[in-house]
């Protein structure tokens, strides 16, 4: 299924990579401007700023990814070598077709495409990524979930001597996320392989990945080796670590702060300023429907 | 020819100190090597801040052990290096991560926590780093060294804001509390016995 217009970020709001190495220039710009700022007003992010996608560089040189490290700069260094062949992915739980599928299985049987989706990190920076992947629903129903298939669980590969950051506890190994089913099934939901027209790079969640555009970032689990289907909400890794600050559902929402900062505006990487955050990252007429019943204070 | 008095002066160190400041400066401005100047200017002067703080409490121990008082100049250096990196850091929260939103900056500094932590340390160091003058030293007399001795203190908050705003991994803050802990338990040692 082709994602509805109003969800597509157009290619040409690609921003050029000369624009890119300016970026500097924005802030050596806004020095200047500080000058005269006492008369600049607390106007939020403009809202009419277009998207433009995140360089490539920044894309997959400044990572959230634990397993290899907590600086976000380490992924990329220590992903390099990071082993994605043969890779298997386990379904387990309440379905028909239980197994251990070769990667390259999943992968051939769905329609591969390219998807343009705003990233929204927990941390109240957000990027524009150009993903290449398939939608996940139709992978989902081919394993066939029984009616008692409520939610899906997903693990990231558990290998401290390949993921030196799982080495040391400091989140719950192996990584683990979780939706409900209707939130798994619905078409914005997307597996990632690739990036930027390439194959996903080490750092990224080599060799798939989850996401999840209108979550925060850390919903979207990298590098999966298991998926479960299972009656119960699963207890997720960042749930686990800080339960009031990291809720299971980790919907992107401008109106619910995390304990320690605001996230109603963000900062574009690349970008100067801030910019406002949009409920559910802007993807708001697509899912709001999901959460009709839930209150999102409370299921945050 | 460079005199030996020049390597052991006070400018010298005062440029030593600065090479840090020097780096992440460069990077931020023109850098290419950050993708993300605000985060990694305001973890990286935060940092630097925090390190010459408790190098600045580790001069007096030092001078202790090794007998060497014309040493004991380097704290006021180092603290006056810490308290530059600090100004640093607030003016990249305040002008390019907050964006100058002054309403959001006030209200962030007083509903976080951490956030507030950070404020009232930075006042109480400011306070230190304007009054480390000779007049200052001289018009405060007794009051001077009080007020001085709140540094610990001070530091104690650098580090618990430090440590409250970080998501999961805590060994960086911890490492830091630990040699904190260090400095404060040699100087209670010291202070119940005087003569060893």
């Amino acid at each position: 299924m082709a994602l509805p217009k109003e969800y597509r970020i157009k290619e040409q709001e690609v921003t050029d990579h000369a624009l890119y190495l300016r970026r500097r220039e924005f802030i050596v710009g806004s020095m200047v401007f500080a000058v005269s700022a006492f008369t600049h007003n607390a106007a939020k992010g403009e809202q009419t700023k277009p998207d433009q996608l995140t360089p490539k560089r920044a894309v997959t040189s400044y990572n959230n990814f634990y397993e290899f490290g907590t600086d976000k700069r380490s992924p990329a260094k220590l992903a390099k070598d990071f082993k994605t062949e043969p890779w298997f992915v386990a379904v387990e739980g309440h379905c028909a077709k239980p197994g251990k599928y070769p990667l390259e299985d999943l992968v051939l049987s769905q329609q591969i495409e390219e998807r343009i989706y705003r990233l929204r990190c927990v941390e109240a920076w957000s990027m524009v990524i150009p993903w290449k992947g398939f939608e996940l629903g139709p992978l989902l129903k081919s394993f066939e979930p029984t009616a008692d298939a409520k939610f899906v669980r997903f693990e990231t590969l558990y290998d401290p001597v390949q993921m030196p950051g799982q080495k040391r506890k400091v989140l719950q190994w192996p990584y683990v996320e979780g939706l409900t089913i209707q939130e798994a099934m619905h078409p914005l939901t997307f597996i990632a392989t690739g990036l930027y027209g390439e194959d996903l790079p080490n750092q990224n969640g080599a060799p798939l990945r989850l996401v999840v555009p209108w979550k925060y970032g850390f919903k979207s689990i990298k590098s999966i080796v298991r998926i479960s289907f299972e009656k119960e909400m699963p207890r997720t890794s960042w749930n686990l670590s800080a339960p009031h600050e990291y809720g299971f559902y980790a919907n992107v929402n401008p109106n619910v702060d995390h304990p320690r900062w605001s996230q109603a505006t963000e900062r574009r990487i690349g970008e100067r300023g801030r910019r406002d955050t949009l409920m559910f990252n802007g993807y708001e007429q697509a899912v709001a429907g999901l959460y009709t019943d839930l209150d999102l204070t409370k299921w945050y | 020819m460079i005199s030996k008095k020049f390597f052991t002066s006070s400018s010298l160190t005062y440029f030593v100190a600065f090479i840090p400041a020097y780096y992440l400066l460069y990077q931020f401005y023109f850098g290419l090597a950050w993708i993300d100047p605000i985060e990694e200017g305001l973890h990286g002067f935060g940092i630097w801040a925090l390190r010459f703080l408790l190098l600045s409490l580790a001069v007096r121990p030092i001078v202790r052990l090794s007998h060497q008082p014309q040493w004991m100049r380097y704290r006021k250096i180092f603290g006056l290096a810490s308290v530059f990196y600090l100004c640093c850091h607030i003016v990249i929260y305040v002008l390019y991560d907050q964006d100058l939103m002054w309403r959001t900056v006030v209200e962030e500094l007083t509903t976080r926590f951490y956030l507030l932590i950070g404020l009232v340390a930075a006042i109480g160091l400011l306070s230190m780093a304007s009054t480390s003058n000779q007049y200052s030293i001289a018009r405060l007399g007794h009051n001077w060294q009080r007020l001085h001795q709140g540094v610990y203190f001070w530091a104690s908050l650098v580090v618990l804001h430090f440590y409250l705003s970080v998501k999961a991994d805590f060994l960086e803050p911890l490492i830091y509390a630990a040699i904190l802990l260090w400095l404060l338990g040699l100087r209670g040692w010291w202070r119940m016995n005087p003569g060893s």
